[in-house]
């Protein structure tokens, strides 16, 4: 009895360090092998020069550098290519595309999956679904997966902390938060305490609310509407945008300013806040604020 | 140098002829396969008002094309209406205990929410996704809060029959276009846009535009009680903007257009059955070696030799400057890998920016080099679709002169389209994504 008890004990023990072993491996296992761009040879400048015969002709001297990685797993190597030039390069690096192979009836064709100013990508394991694939790292933060469709999308958590939203806020949050929905809504009393999620979060050194609005009047196919309050006293509306739910992330930018990931049918939107204002500061998809040549 | 531009040559050969019936006859092939106006009346619904659909029919074909079971990867959005927990909430089916994760997302069962008591005896997400006639029922309600919500708002009031400037487009608001706009955008955002105030999310405003553009052509009044009618193709040439169609179609478009192009060239470069200097010759014959060159920039070269040369295939078409350009411009559109998420939820533009490409490449042609040119009552049709019915033919004959002088390049007679965009390869040689 005892010699049996002792046998399971040990084998749970051994089972349990196994598993947390795992946990812990895949945790910390998250191998990043980095793209190493190169000059491209002349096929692989031919390639480029066709996809961006115009941006090259306008970006006089643009150097060229390219990489090649089997990204989706189908055998036939992407090209990643980093056009360097002043026109085209920023704070966060330069224009970085990475053109995916495609064999269709024979014929090889090149369609970008990712187009981001970069000073560093990176590949990795997927995280799930296709084991074949890998999942790309810009920047060494911002993370693109292919999804069920095939296409690739950045990750909204890689931005940040998801935002804890809960119910029952505190009054003096609600009240705020009621009016200014309300008001919104066509002045009515639709929207309801029990349609407000809310959670205490610092933001670029200060302390603040977020709440989101969970009404299908104020929402749209596009998000929710989230508010960001002031955690004083007297809770008042600093600004507002719109996310989906649960696409709701905040996080800090390299400045230290507050940064806010929002998740919409486009892709993810990075807003900054800081000092009481917030500005859309890029977008994983070609928008106003992140252009693409 | 005067050219005789309209002369005729009864010696043309008859493998010119061979060559551009072929193509006539692919292009009505492709255009009876792969019709734009799939693309462009997909969301239509029962024949009614002055676009020849409802605005509720409208919405779920936009939303899911009919599929009670249709569950969006990115939001909690689900059914035929694609109503998300938000939605539900509002019209009394459910009540959120918790906040949503990305878990609840793509018809994953929303285990955040307590199904209230309701006729249809849905008590799960599963339920309501088998439930067509419960999906219905309350994607009627929701429509209605959100018209009732727009008159509270005075947005009915104020912008019905009435021509919004948004961003520079002139837009005309009807009950379905407004409807539209409250359902996408949510009515804050909404109100924000048509009142000319900023946007919490401006980034959505084009595609918001190009919705109710969409939802302007249906009758509204089956929710509204009224109809607007407005010029529903007048919003949608204002509001064109980069939205997705059928890859498939897309392509056919693309090489159908291709090979009319470079039919069409060929027909009028070709130095003997095509336009003919008064000296005899063709036009870029009569320029010697700038000829050549221009013959080569073209993708002509071989037309000379006898053989078909680079004129027939894509090659050929995409070494025309101008239109090498504008379908450059159709990728500013696509700007694929930073849009990938709407690739299959948004339709259709393509179809029609296709067909405006097509019209932009043909109508240079017109313009410049066939305008008011008979052909000796030899008529080419062209037309890809629907909208391309009213596209003019191109008629050629012998009574007319153009001047070419040397100042002017072979690309002048195209006209030239400056969209800084570059190109992007895919089969084909063309630029639109797979």
């Amino acid at each position: 009895m005892m010699a049996s008890t002792l046998r399971s004990v040990v084998l749970a023990s051994l089972l349990a360090g196994a598993f947390f072993h795992g946990q812990t491996a895949m945790a910390q296992g998250e191998a990043w092998r980095p793209v190493e761009f190169r000059a491209p040879s002349a096929q692989e400048m031919q390639i480029v020069q066709r996809a961006y015969a115009q941006l090259l002709r306008s970006a006089t001297g643009a150097e060229v550098t390219v990489a090649r990685v089997d990204v989706d797993g189908d055998r036939v190597a992407e090209l990643a290519v980093r056009i360097s030039h002043p026109t085209l390069c920023g704070p966060s690096g330069c224009h970085t595309v990475l053109l995916q192979a495609v064999n269709e009836r024979g014929r090889q064709t090149w369609t970008p999956i990712l187009e981001r100013r970069s000073t560093s990508l990176e590949t990795g394991r997927m995280s799930q679904g296709r084991p074949s694939a890998l999942r790309i790292r810009v920047n060494g933060r911002e993370i693109w997966e292919v999804g069920p469709s095939g296409l690739y999308a950045a990750l909204i958590e890689s931005f940040g902390e998801p935002v804890d939203l809960r119910p029952n806020a505190p009054q003096p949050v609600l009240r705020a938060v009621l009016a200014a929905a309300n008001r919104e809504a066509g002045g009515g009393n639709d929207i309801r305490p029990d349609m407000v999620f809310a959670a205490p979060v610092e933001l670029g050194g200060a302390r603040l609310w977020l709440a989101q609005v969970s009404s299908g009047l104020l929402c749209g196919q596009v998000g929710c509407p989230v508010y960001i309050l002031s955690a004083d006293g007297q809770p008042r509306v600093l600004a507002q945008f719109g996310a989906l739910e649960g696409g709701l992330v905040v996080g800090r930018w390299p400045g230290g300013e507050g940064l806010i990931a929002a998740q919409s049918p486009l892709g993810v939107t990075l807003f900054a806040f800081q000092s009481g204002r917030l500005v859309i500061r890029e977008t994983t998809f070609a928008s106003q604020a992140t252009p693409t040549p | 140098m005067m050219l005789d531009l309209g002369k005729w040559h009864a010696d043309r050969p008859g493998w010119l002829w061979y060559l551009l019936a072929l193509f006539t006859w692919l292009l009505v092939v492709v255009v009876m396969l792969f019709p734009p106006v799939a693309c462009a009346q997909q969301a239509g619904g029962s024949q009614n008002g002055q676009g020849g659909c409802q605005f509720l029919d409208h919405w779920v074909q936009m939303e899911s094309r009919g599929d009670p079971m249709a569950a969006n990867g990115h939001s909690t959005a689900v059914g035929r209406w694609q109503m998300t927990q938000a939605a539900f909430v509002d019209v009394g089916l459910i009540q959120q205990n918790s906040r949503v994760t990305s878990a609840h997302y793509g018809g994953r069962e929303w285990t955040n929410v307590t199904f209230r008591d309701n006729p249809f005896g849905i008590r799960n997400l599963q339920d309501l996704r088998a439930n067509p006639a419960a999906q219905d029922y309350y994607g009627r309600l929701y429509h209605q809060m959100q018209w009732q919500s727009a008159q509270r708002q005075g947005l009915v009031r104020d912008f019905v029959g009435q021509t919004v400037n948004v961003g520079g487009r002139q837009v005309q608001i009807n009950e379905s276009a407004l409807l539209t706009c409250m359902g996408y955008l949510g009515a804050g955002d909404c109100g924000r846009m048509l009142r000319g105030q900023p946007m919490a999310n401006p980034q959505n405003t084009a595609h918001a535009l190009w919705r109710m553009s969409r939802a302007s052509a249906c009758d509204g009044s089956d929710l509204a009680g009224q109809n607007t009618q407005v010029d529903a193709q007048a919003n949608l040439a204002a509001t064109a903007d980069g939205m997705y169609c059928d890859p498939t179609v897309l392509q056919r478009l693309e090489q159908a257009a291709v090979t009319q192009v470079n039919a069409l060239t060929a027909l009028a470069a070709h130095p003997q059955v095509g336009y003919r200097t008064a000296e005899g010759g063709s036009p870029l014959q009569a320029l010697g070696q700038e000829g050549d060159e221009m013959l080569r920039a073209l993708g002509l070269a071989g037309m000379f030799s006898g053989g078909t040369g680079g004129v027939f295939s894509t090659g050929g078409f995409r070494a025309l400057s101008c239109l090498d350009n504008l379908l450059g411009g159709v990728n500013v559109i696509f700007a694929p890998p930073s849009l990938p998420n709407i690739l299959g939820m948004l339709e259709s533009y393509v179809c029609r920016q296709v067909e405006g490409l097509y019209r932009q490449a043909v109508a240079p042609l017109n313009q410049n080099f066939f305008r008011d040119f008979g052909v000796g009552g030899v008529s080419v049709p062209i037309g890809v679709g629907v909208s391309m019915r009213g596209a003019p033919g191109i008629r050629v004959n012998s009574s007319n002169v153009m001047s070419w002088g040397r100042n002017s390049s072979a690309f002048d007679m195209f006209g030239q389209s400056a969209i800084p965009r570059s190109p992007v390869p895919t089969q084909g040689g063309g630029i639109f994504r797979r």
